[in-house]
């Protein structure tokens, strides 16, 4: 059996299919490995944030703040004296709206009125900005822990 | 310079510096005023009067440079209440 021009171009064909099949294959491979770091880089973004809450969850406890509170030099006596008397004005303001069970409703004005507070805390802390930081970082936990006060 | 006058130099710098930071007695009050809901006018009081009595219970009376002059009334359990007198 000879070599005829008809084998030759199956031959030509074929290896013209291959060579496609396999770019085409290499294209799919180029692809799925930028999607693989595309995915890679966002896990590692959410990771990051992730990080980033838990060690600001960790690092902060109503205690701590507390202590820290009592021992800045930034504000006087009497004005830390005021600032607890102030928390337990809002302490008494959402159990008497439990009471009233108007909580649900009045959420809003409560956290319009925590707001206010820590604003003011904040403004007295301004020489005191490591323990204001630290303060705004955890005011989600603060008014969790403000809110589940019973009476 | 000598060493020793060196470091006493700088320990009352340190002390200045601690001083400076730390809030006064006047200004403490006028900020306790203003947190309470009441105009001062400016940030620190004069004519400051302190009494306690026997049971822990603490009046300070002071004047706001704004004129008004203010009870503040700190019971033993820390309650501060503040009213124009």
């Amino acid at each position: 059996m000879g070599y005829t021009v008809g084998m030759n171009r199956w031959v030509v064909c074929a290896t013209a299919v291959l060579t496609i099949l396999v770019m085409s294959d290499g294209f799919v491979l180029a692809g799925e490995v930028d999607r693989s770091i595309a995915v890679e880089k966002q896990v590692q973004k959410k990771a990051s944030v992730q990080n980033e809450l838990s060690e600001d969850c960790i690092s902060i406890s109503m205690d701590e703040l507390v202590e820290r509170l009592k021992a800045s030099k930034a504000i006087g006596f009497f004005t830390k004296l005021a600032i607890r008397s102030d928390v337990l004005d809002f302490q008494a303001e959402v159990i008497k709206m439990r009471k009233k069970k108007l909580l649900k409703v009045q959420m809003p004005n409560i956290k319009a009125s925590f707001n206010g507070l820590l604003l003011k805390i904040m403004a007295l802390l301004e020489n005191d900005p490591d323990l204001s930081k630290k303060i705004y970082s955890a005011r989600h936990s603060i008014l969790k822990s403000l809110l589940e006060v019973q009476a | 310079m000598k060493i020793w006058m060196k470091s006493v130099l700088w320990v009352l710098s340190f002390l200045w510096v601690t001083s400076a930071w730390a809030v006064s007695q006047a200004e403490d009050i006028a900020t306790t005023i203003m947190l309470r809901g009441h105009a001062c006018g400016g940030k620190q009081v004069t004519q400051i009067q302190q009494k306690e009595d026997g049971k822990g219970n603490q009046t300070i009376r002071a004047t706001c440079p704004n004129g008004v002059r203010y009870q503040i009334d700190v019971s033993a359990a820390g309650q501060v209440k503040v009213h124009p007198l």
